[in-house]
């Protein structure tokens, strides 16, 4: 007969439930590690046990989030990094493997919502990846990538992958968990996170973009003007996220006594733009100073400019998105306060 | 609102496919249960239903799945007012979910009423057939 809740006085060890925790797909969490709580009898059953839950939620999870055209637009993405390289059969199944990575990390993350913080996470991967492609096709295959064009390549797939994870998984998320309709709060939240995504692709275009008009002056001016920038705006976002699970001591007590829909509307709030924090704000203006850095060389060194009109275009382009970037703060920050008035009224999930 | 009738259009036009015996079994539990299924005692019944052991993911796998196809539907319920202040997940089956079900017990139904107008056991003789043979 199996024990019920109430009735297991006897609880897990906390390593071994740190463990699990991190070993089993997201979404599985609490519901396993309540179950297992429930059910424990020693630690040898109850690592039979967390392997079995392991072994038949990984599979079912990566079914669930496997998509083929997801898939090979991602390989589009990823190749396109690499799109310097010449085709060899170590490069396809480099690329191979990096898409198997990505299988199961979709399907650990499964569902995942499309949010500003999974599609930091994903760019970051890509990073990863270049770097970590680096030695191996210096050393492995002889293939020379110069670090100027691996460090752009790099940056241009953050944001290309960044981009494709962050609508196709929106997407994903909006079929399984349709909105309520008529919710103006919802509509609002959808439209603010929308122009955010588009301000976003529109800020790395306009990067490159003025990287390409202006003239180079100094060395590694694309890496300062493009990378940098981005790089920055993608910590500052990654310091707003809400700090629901801080480091440390795993506390999966306390993980599973929360409230799932308060933290929903946290984890909501937090992919809203709004850097309340010193860092995030120093990173924010770090960010803008360093997009703006061509054009203060320009005007040190007037006499290396041949034509004017290419300046003028990208500083009205640079000045344009700067007024957005404000515009869009604003209304970041009125819908982060609607929903933590909802929040707070009604105290359950509304938006 | 056109991507909300998008949505909706989307999820009814999802092809039916056919139960398999697991997921008649706790598709049954939840509809025995009624307002109280939720993971665990969706466990108990399933054990119930198909008298043999069954392992607890297997139960929420199916769930999962079920609920990815609109079979069924879950919402969560408020820590406070659960008696260990947790939260649960209750099931309940959605009108896709529930003429599934119809189709499976109508086809259960029909090939009991077929075996049941043998005169004899339909495994001896299949059995006897098979000796024949040999």
């Amino acid at each position: 007969m199996e024990k019920t809740s109430s009735e297991n006085l006897i609880k897990p060890p906390r390593y071994l439930e740190a463990t699990v925790e991190k070993l089993l797909p997201y979404s599985y969490r609490d519901v396993a590690l309540k179950e297992l709580a429930n059910r424990y009898v020693s630690p040898g059953h109850y690592i039979d046990d967390a392997t079995c839950w392991i072994r038949m939620v990984f599979p079912s999870q990566i079914r669930r989030s496997f998509r083929l055209g997801f898939l090979l637009t991602q390989a589009c993405a990823v190749s396109l990094v690499f799109i310097a390289l010449p085709v060899s059969l170590p490069m396809i199944l480099y690329l191979l493997v990096a898409l198997a990575g990505w299988l199961i990390c979709d399907g650990y993350n499964h569902p995942a919502k499309g949010t500003q913080r999974e599609a930091v996470v994903d760019g970051c991967r890509v990073v990863a990846v270049c770097l970590w492609a680096t030695p191996l096709m210096q050393l492995g295959f002889e293939l020379k990538v110069p670090l100027n064009q691996l460090i752009t390549a790099a940056s241009i797939g953050l944001v290309l992958v960044s981009i494709v994870r962050t609508l196709f998984r929106r997407m994903l998320w909006l079929k399984m968990r349709p909105m309520k309709p008529g919710d103006p709060l919802r509509v609002e939240y959808g439209t603010t996170r929308t122009r955010n995504l588009l301000w976003g692709t529109a800020g790395c275009s306009s990067l490159v973009l003025i990287n390409s008009l202006l003239p180079s002056l100094i060395p590694y001016q694309s890496i300062l003007v493009i990378t940098v920038p981005v790089v920055a705006f993608a910590l500052n976002i990654r310091l707003q996220w809400p700090d629901l699970f801080p480091p440390g001591a795993p506390n999966t007590k306390d993980r599973i006594l929360r409230d799932p829909q308060v933290d929903e509307v946290v984890e909501d709030r937090a992919n809203l733009y709004k850097p309340r924090t010193p860092a995030a704000r120093a990173l924010e203006t770090m960010a803008v100073a360093f997009a703006g850095l061509p054009f203060l060389l320009v005007v040190m060194d007037v006499g290396r400019v041949s034509s004017w009109l290419p300046v003028v275009i990208s500083f009205t382009l640079f000045v344009a998105l700067l007024i957005l970037g404000i515009w869009l703060r604003k209304i970041n920050q009125r819908t982060a306060d609607l929903l933590e008035r909802d929040a707070k009224t009604e105290g359950a999930r509304k938006i | 609102m056109n991507k909300q009738l998008r949505i909706a259009k989307d999820v009814e036009q999802k092809p039916m496919s056919p139960l398999g015996e697991f997921e008649q079994i706790v598709l049954t539990a939840v509809v025995l249960l009624g307002e109280g299924a939720y993971g665990a005692k969706v466990h108990e019944k399933v054990e119930a239903l198909a008298e043999r052991r069954i392992k607890v993911p297997a139960v929420y796998v199916t769930l999962d799945r079920m609920e990815d196809k609109d079979y069924v539907t879950s919402k969560l319920t408020d820590p406070k007012s659960e008696p260990d202040h947790r939260s649960r997940r209750y099931f309940s089956l959605t009108e896709r979910g529930d003429l599934a079900l119809q189709q499976a017990t109508a086809t259960a139904r029909r090939m009991v009423a077929a075996l049941s107008e043998i005169d004899e056991p339909w495994s001896i003789k299949k059995w006897r057939k098979h000796r024949a043979k040999t």
